[in-house]
């Protein structure tokens, strides 16, 4: 049985945010494992002092994953209010589209070829986030671990989204009908769909 | 005798401190970031333990551990998830793997897995 768009946002809450807490556990792993080498290097070792090199290691690397978490918890929390406008909108498309690849990183090793503009839609947030959701499914090959490009282009009334597949894909007739229903448009060529929006 | 153990994750920067901490600690330790990796090591290795990531792109850990069981049937794996879930760690004792520990590690939780498991 398909689920209705309603239905499916709520799935991808979990399948968004799967990925995302995975990533933070990682975080703190390895910031619990750089405090557990510098306490080991000064209670096992024996020395009494740490070396120089390996502190500003420990420091270098606690501090790009304190940027990692705090990166993840942002988008976190984008997430969460993102429904807050209402199903009518509005929606900033670039930041949903830089929020849902940095959530789903892990999952489909998703790249923005550019920064994504900032660029207003009147569209459901959330549905919004599960059509990017559900292109850069089609498009990633997670079995592969390869990166999937996606290239933002701010036209004077639209923003195109193009996800760069690996294999020659279809176009499902759900994610077209969404699009529409988002007041958009899908389009496909060999390896590439191509979300287009109306700014406004 | 010094016990030789298999790290694979794919997050560089834990899985080589871990091993470094378990050097420390008189292991001898390899690090794979990937199944694939791992798979290739096991084949040219005697490894007296596996602690194996679940979630990792590409291969992920429970179809390593199939592979793993399939080229070495005795290895012991022992499972790191950083799932709040305990649904995959069980899904993996089930393929055969001895344990599962989560993430973030507390050290002794691994040091007592992996001394039950030499002892075994």
């Amino acid at each position: 049985m398909s689920l209705t768009p309603d239905q499916e946002t709520t799935v991808l809450m979990g399948a968004v945010t799967a990925p995302a807490t995975h990533d933070l556990m990682n975080v703190l792993a390895i910031i619990n494992e750089h405090a557990g080498l510098l306490s080991d290097l000064l209670h096992l070792k024996g020395s009494g002092e740490l070396p120089p090199e390996q502190l500003e290691k420990s420091i270098a690397a606690v501090e790009a994953q304190v940027a990692r978490g705090r990166e993840l918890l942002a988008r976190l929390n984008s997430l969460a209010h993102a429904p807050d406008p209402g199903p009518g909108g509005p929606a900033d498309a670039g930041a949903a589209l830089e929020e849902v690849v940095c959530l789903t990183r892990r999952r489909f090793h998703g790249r923005l070829t550019a920064p994504a503009p900032s660029a207003t839609v009147q569209a459901d947030p959330m549905k919004l986030r599960l059509l990017i959701f559900r292109l850069l499914e089609a498009a990633s090959h997670p079995q592969q671990a390869r990166e999937t490009d996606i290239t933002p282009t701010l036209g004077e009334s639209t923003l195109a989204l193009t996800f760069q597949g690996h294999d020659a894909m279809e176009l499902p007739g759900a994610l077209s009908a969404l699009a529409q229903d988002l007041g958009g448009s899908l389009s496909r060529t060999h390896h590439t769909l191509c979300l287009t929006l109306k700014r406004g | 005798m010094t016990t030789h153990v298999l790290l694979i994750d794919d997050e560089q920067e834990f899985v080589t401190t871990l091993a470094e901490r378990l050097d420390i600690r008189g292991f001898s330790t390899a690090t794979a970031e990937d199944g694939d990796t791992g798979l290739a090591l096991i084949r040219q290795e005697t490894f007296d333990v596996v602690i194996l990531d679940l979630l990792m792109p590409g291969m992920n850990g429970l179809e390593t551990l199939k592979h793993i069981r399939h080229i070495a049937p005795e290895l012991p794996v022992i499972l790191l998830t950083g799932h709040g879930s305990t649904r995959e760690g069980m899904e993996g004792m089930r393929l055969g793997a001895v344990d599962y520990l989560m993430k973030p590690l507390a050290i002794e939780d691994l040091l007592d897995k992996l001394k039950e498991v030499v002892a075994s």
